[in-house]
C-alpha cells in the first residue's frame, strides 16, 4: 500500500511536464486534419533524412555536382535514375531529396528565429505598454506592410547572389510582426489577471514576472504560429529560387523550378517539373494542416462537442 | 474594548482615489470616477478589520491602494508608521514581505502553468528565503496551516486539478509562507459555496491566532463580517458612512444604509420579530450634483435641504462607533413613518 502510493507520487512528480503535452496529443489524435499532416510530416522528415545517402552510394548521385559520365540531357524515369536527370546528368531524385532537407533547414530556422523575436518584441511592448508599446508595434506595423518578396528580391539584386542563411534571416526579420501583435494582445489580457498581481504582491520583479508568468502562458501560441511561419518561410524560398535569386550552392525544390525553366524543358519534361512542385505544396499544406490542428488543441472553442447533450 | 490598549499597524489619512476615463481630444473632461473620497481609518495590531460595502463603492480600491497595486490621487498610508507613497527598492521589498493579498478569485489568481508548489514558494524565491530544502519545508507549513493535508499530495497537482475551495486555500497559503505582519483579503469567499466559506473564516481567524496577524477583511457581506471582524467600516461610493465594533455596528447601526445593508439580508420566516429599519428609497429621487452625503439620493429618512448640501463628518457618537450622518448625532432621533416592513419587502 505503502509502496503503491510511492510509485504514484513518482510518477506524479515525473510527468508532471508532460501531462499538458500528452493531454494534447489525446485531443490531436482525434484530428483527421492533423493526423494527415503529421503524416505527410513524417514523410518529408524521411526524405530529408536520406537526403544523405545517394551521394554515399555514388558521387554521380550528389544533388549538386554529381553528373552521370553518360548522360548528357534531360532523360526520363529509369532503374538507374528513379526520376530521371536534368539537363547535365544530374539525378532528380537525390535533388529531390536534398530539397526537402533546405526546405526543412529554411522553414524551420526562419520560424524559429521569428517566432523567437515576436514573442520577445510582443511580450515586451504588452507588459510594458505606453511609449514602448506604441515604438514597436508602429515599429511591426511598418515592417509588415511590406512585401517581404520584393524587398529581398531588391537586396538581392543590390548585393548579389544571397547565401541560404542570409535569406533566412531576412524572412525572420520581416516575418515577426504578425507574431508579435498576437502575442502582445495576450499578453496585454494576460497582465490583468490577478495572478500577476499575486505575484507582484509577492514581491516578484518585472522580468520574473515576464518569464515566470507571461511566457509560460503565451508560448504555446507561439508555437501555433510557428507551424504558419515555416509555410510562409518555405514558399518565400521558393519563390525566390524560382525568379533566380536564391542561393546557387543549395538544391531547394525552387531551384530545380528554377532549373526546369530557364533550360526549356517546361513542357517536355513532367518527370522534372511536378516532383518539386508537388513537394512545396504538400509540405506546406502539411505544417498548415498541423497548425490547424494545434489550433484545436490550444483552443477548446474550436473542438468537436463530445455527446454533450 | 479589544484595541483599547492596542497601537495602530495601518494608518491611512485623506485617501482618494480618482479614476480617470479618457479626454476626448477636443479637450471637454470625461467623467472621473471617485473610487475613493478621503477616507481616513486606522487597524489595530492584531484585528481583524472588515471593510463592507456593495460593488462599486470602493472597498476593493482601497485594499489595492494597501497593498501598493495602485497608487493613490492623494492622502498617505501609513504600514508600521512607514509612509508608502512612493517607497523605492529595498523598502518597497521589506514592505513585500510584510503586506500580502489574498484575491477575490481563486480561479484567476493562481497561475495555470504553476504547480501547487511553484506557487506557493514563489515569495520565498522572489525574497531569497532559504534554499530549494528548507522551502519545501516551509511550504509544508504553510499548507497545513490552511488545511491542505498531507501536503504531499498537493505539492505537485495544477490549479486545474483543485477545487474552488482548494485553490483559495492555496492562496492563502501563498499569502502565509512569507509570515507577513498584514493581510488583506479581498472577498476571499465570494466565489464560493457556504460551507466552504466557512472554513476559509477559520483559516484566516486561526492564522490571526498563530501568526499574530492583522487582516483586513474586504467583503459585500455584513453575515461574514459579524462573523470574522472585530471592528466593521460601511463604505458607500468611496466615502465611510460608519465605524466601530462589529457587534455594535449589526445591533445598534445608526447610518441610514447600514440599516439598509441589514434590512437587506435574507431572513427566513415572517419578518415580525426582526427589527426592519425602511430606511432605503425604492427608487433613487434625483441625482447629487454637490457635496452632499452620497447616499442622500437613496436615503428616505434625509433631510431635503441638510443632506443634499453638505457631506456629514464621520464622528465618534459612542465609545469608538461613529458614524458620518446628521441623524445619528444625539438629539436627533430617525423617525421612520409606517409600515417599515413594506419598504423592506
Amino acid at each position: 500500500m505503502v509502496h503503491a502510493v510511492k510509485t504514484d507520487k513518482n510518477i506524479s512528480k515525473r510527468f508532471r511536464w508532460i501531462d499538458p503535452f500528452q493531454e494534447g496529443w489525446s485531443i490531436f489524435k482525434e484530428s483527421i486534419l492533423g493526423k494527415i499532416g503529421l503524416t505527410l510530416l513524417i514523410i518529408f522528415a524521411l526524405m530529408a533524412l536520406f537526403s544523405f545517402i545517394p551521394p554515399q552510394i555514388d558521387p554521380m548521385y550528389h544533388p549538386m555536382t554529381g553528373v552521370d559520365p553518360e548522360i548528357s540531357h534531360s532523360t526520363g524515369p529509369s532503374a538507374r535514375h528513379w526520376l530521371g536527370t536534368d539537363f547535365m546528368g544530374r539525378d532528380l531524385f537525390s535533388q529531390l531529396l536534398a530539397g526537402a532537407r533546405v526546405a526543412f533547414m529554411v522553414g524551420v530556422s526562419a520560424a524559429f528565429m521569428s517566432i523567437f523575436l515576436g514573442t520577445a518584441i510582443g511580450m515586451i511592448a504588452g507588459y510594458s505598454g505606453k511609449g514602448i508599446d506604441t515604438l514597436l508595434m508602429r515599429l511591426a506595423d511598418m515592417i509588415m506592410v511590406m512585401p517581404t518578396l520584393l524587398v529581398i528580391l531588391i537586396l538581392s539584386s543590390l548585393f548579389g547572389q544571397l547565401n541560404i542563411w542570409t535569406i533566412v534571416l531576412i524572412i525572420a526579420l520581416f516575418r515577426w510582426p504578425g507574431v508579435s501583435r498576437v502575442i502582445r494582445a495576450q499578453t496585454l489580457s494576460l497582465k490583468q489577471r490577478p495572478f500577476i498581481e499575486a505575484a507582484r504582491v509577492a514581491g516578484a520583479s518585472h522580468l520574473r514576472i515576464i518569464f515566470r508568468h507571461i511566457m509560460p502562458n503565451v508560448l504555446p501560441l507561439s508555437f501555433l504560429y510557428m507551424t504558419f511561419r515555416v509555410t510562409s518561410a518555405i514558399i518565400i524560398e521558393a519563390a525566390l529560387a524560382f525568379l533566380g535569386f536564391g542561393d546557387p550552392g543549395t538544391v531547394s525544390w525552387g531551384m530545380m523550378l528554377q532549373w526546369v525553366w530557364k533550360t526549356g524543358h517546361m513542357f517536355n519534361a513532367p518527370y522534372w517539373l511536378l516532383p518539386p512542385g508537388i513537394c512545396i505544396s504538400l509540405i506546406t499544406l502539411s505544417f498548415y494542416m498541423l497548425g490547424r490542428a494545434m489550433d484545436e488543441v490550444l483552443d477548446p472553442r474550436l473542438r468537436k462537442e463530445e455527446g454533450a447533450g | 474594548m479589544i484595541n483599547d490598549k492596542k497601537k495602530p499597524i495601518l494608518e491611512i489619512k485623506n485617501l482618494s482615489k480618482v479614476y480617470r476615463t479618457k479626454r476626448s481630444i477636443f479637450g471637454d473632461s470625461g467623467n472621473d470616477v471617485i473610487a475613493l473620497d478621503r477616507i481616513s481609518f486606522k487597524i489595530f495590531e492584531g484585528e481583524i478589520f472588515g471593510l463592507v460595502g456593495e460593488s462599486g463603492s470602493g472597498k476593493t480600491t482601497a485594499g489595492r491602494l494597501i497593498v501598493k497595486l495602485e497608487e493613490p490621487a492623494e492622502g498617505k498610508i501609513y504600514l508600521e508608521n512607514v509612509d508608502l507613497t512612493g517607497l523605492k527598492g529595498k523598502g518597497l521589498r521589506a514592505f513585500r514581505r510584510k503586506v500580502q493579498m489574498i484575491f477575490q478569485d481563486p480561479y484567476q489568481s493562481l497561475n495555470p502553468q504553476l504547480s501547487v508548489l511553484n506557487t506557493v514558494s514563489e515569495p520565498l524565491t522572489v525574497h531569497k528565503i532559504g534554499n530549494g530544502k528548507t522551502r519545501q519545508g516551509l511550504v509544508r507549513q504553510a499548507m497545513k496551516s490552511v488545511g491542505l493535508s498531507p501536503p504531499d499530495d498537493y505539492l505537485h497537482r495544477y490549479p486545474h486539478q483543485l477545487s474552488g475551495g482548494q485553490r483559495q486555500r492555496v492562496a492563502i497559503a501563498r499569502a502565509m509562507v512569507l509570515n507577513p505582519r498584514f493581510v488583506v483579503a479581498d472577498e476571499p469567499t465570494s466565489m464560493l459555496d457556504a460551507s466552504i466559506s466557512a472554513q476559509i473564516f477559520n483559516i484566516l481567524s486561526d492564522m490571526r491566532e498563530k501568526l499574530d496577524l492583522t487582516i483586513l477583511f474586504i467583503t459585500h457581506s455584513l453575515a461574514a463580517a459579524r462573523y470574522l471582524c472585530d471592528r466593521i467600516a460601511v463604505i458607500y461610493r468611496g466615502h465611510l458612512m460608519e465605524m466601530g465594533p462589529a457587534e455594535e455596528v449589526i445591533r445598534n447601526p445608526k447610518h441610514p444604509y447600514t440599516q439598509a445593508l441589514i434590512d437587506a439580508l435574507p431572513k427566513f420566516g415572517d419578518c415580525g420579530d426582526i427589527k426592519h429599519y425602511g430606511t432605503l428609497l425604492r427608487a433613487d429621487s434625483e441625482a447629487l450634483g454637490g457635496a452632499g452625503c452620497p447616499f442622500y439620493p437613496r436615503c428616505r429618512v434625509a433631510h431635503r435641504t441638510k443632506c443634499c448640501t453638505g457631506m456629514p463628518r464621520l464622528e465618534e457618537i459612542s465609545d469608538s462607533h461613529l458614524v458620518a450622518c446628521y441623524y445619528a448625532l444625539p438629539g436627533s432621533e430617525i423617525v421612520t413613518e409606517g409600515d417599515a416592513c413594506f419598504y423592506a419587502t
